[in-house]
């Protein structure tokens, strides 16, 4: 009986499964205009505005055509696409152009 | 009354409770595709996808020979057809994979490669019920086919090299906002 009891609480708990919520995976683009020692980057949107940009080890770089790029490819002044992953927190993915701005 | 029968009784009481509460708790809160899969229902939907599979197909080997010409056909149809769920690596870190509930699962992990060839290819051909996975095959040889193929290249996906995930990129399906951001990445401003 207390088996069955015990098992039942695990199940329970179990079913009552944590609510997290997401977002939409917000996508910027714009320019770099500055790097950071932590792996974050500052960038101005096509919109104009400034903002940085927080990454993490998941965030994965590749350039244009596809092909992987590493972080220390980034450079001031480079082209980026920038998808956010869905908590909006960190870049989960960054593309690097070919054409540079200024 | 005997010991088994108040412990039968006893049992059947506790989760009885268990499912009262249970959809109280989901009724309070209502369902969200943002929580992750209880233990409960990862192995309910484990269990149904495996006796979904035709029995005969379980044990069926993949009767497409492998070649370099039939991974690269599996490895396109991939990227033009399941890559927006599953992400081009089959790891389903996706935008849509990793919103879906069930997730779509990574599938250079153990839990599809120990699926038999007949097993990807069933859930290939007729999907999985109450997931995002739809049926892709049409009764046709050209489906089982290219359903093979996609087997084969799902086989392959562990040793996916970066100049196969780059080919990849070009043949993914784009939205139109994805060519203003690639284009912009070449040099042209947006409008």
């Amino acid at each position: 009986m207390k088996k069955a009891l015990s098992l039942s609480l695990v199940l329970l708990l179990a079913a009552a499964a944590a609510f997290a919520h997401g977002g939409h995976g917000h996508t910027y683009m714009g320019s770099v205009t500055m790097l950071h020692d932590d792996g974050s980057f500052m960038m101005q949107t096509t919109g104009g505005k400034e903002i940085t940009v927080l990454t993490s080890e998941d965030t994965a770089y590749a350039h244009s055509d596809g092909h992987a790029a590493k972080r220390s490819e980034l450079a001031v002044g480079m082209r980026v696409v920038v998808k956010m992953t869905t908590d909006g927190k960190t870049a989960a993915s960054v593309k690097i152009g070919s054409a540079k701005n200024g | 009354m005997t010991r088994r029968t108040k412990a039968t009784l006893g049992g059947i009481a506790v989760v009885t409770i268990v499912i009262i509460v249970g959809c109280a708790i989901m009724l309070r809160h209502g369902f969200s595709a943002h929580d992750e899969p209880t233990a409960i229902e990862r192995i309910a939907a484990r269990t149904a996808r495996h006796w979904a599979v035709p029995a005969d197909l379980r044990r069926v080997k993949n009767p497409v020979p492998l070649a370099p010409q039939v991974l690269a056909e599996g490895r396109a149809h991939f990227a033009d057809h399941c890559a927006i769920c599953h992400g081009n690596d089959g790891k389903g870190k996706s935008g849509m994979g990793t919103q879906m509930y069930p997730r779509t699962p990574d599938m250079t992990l153990a839990a599809t490669q120990t699926l038999s060839d007949g097993e990807i290819f069933s859930i290939i051909e007729n999907g999985v019920r109450l997931t995002g996975m739809p049926g892709f095959g049409s009764g046709t040889a050209e489906s089982a086919y290219e359903s093979w193929s996609l087997v084969h290249f799902i086989r392959h996906m562990p040793k996916l090299t970066p100049a196969e995930l780059a080919e990849m990129e070009k043949l993914n399906p784009k939205s139109p906002e994805e060519w203003e951001q690639m284009q912009f990445l070449e040099g042209s401003d947006p409008r």
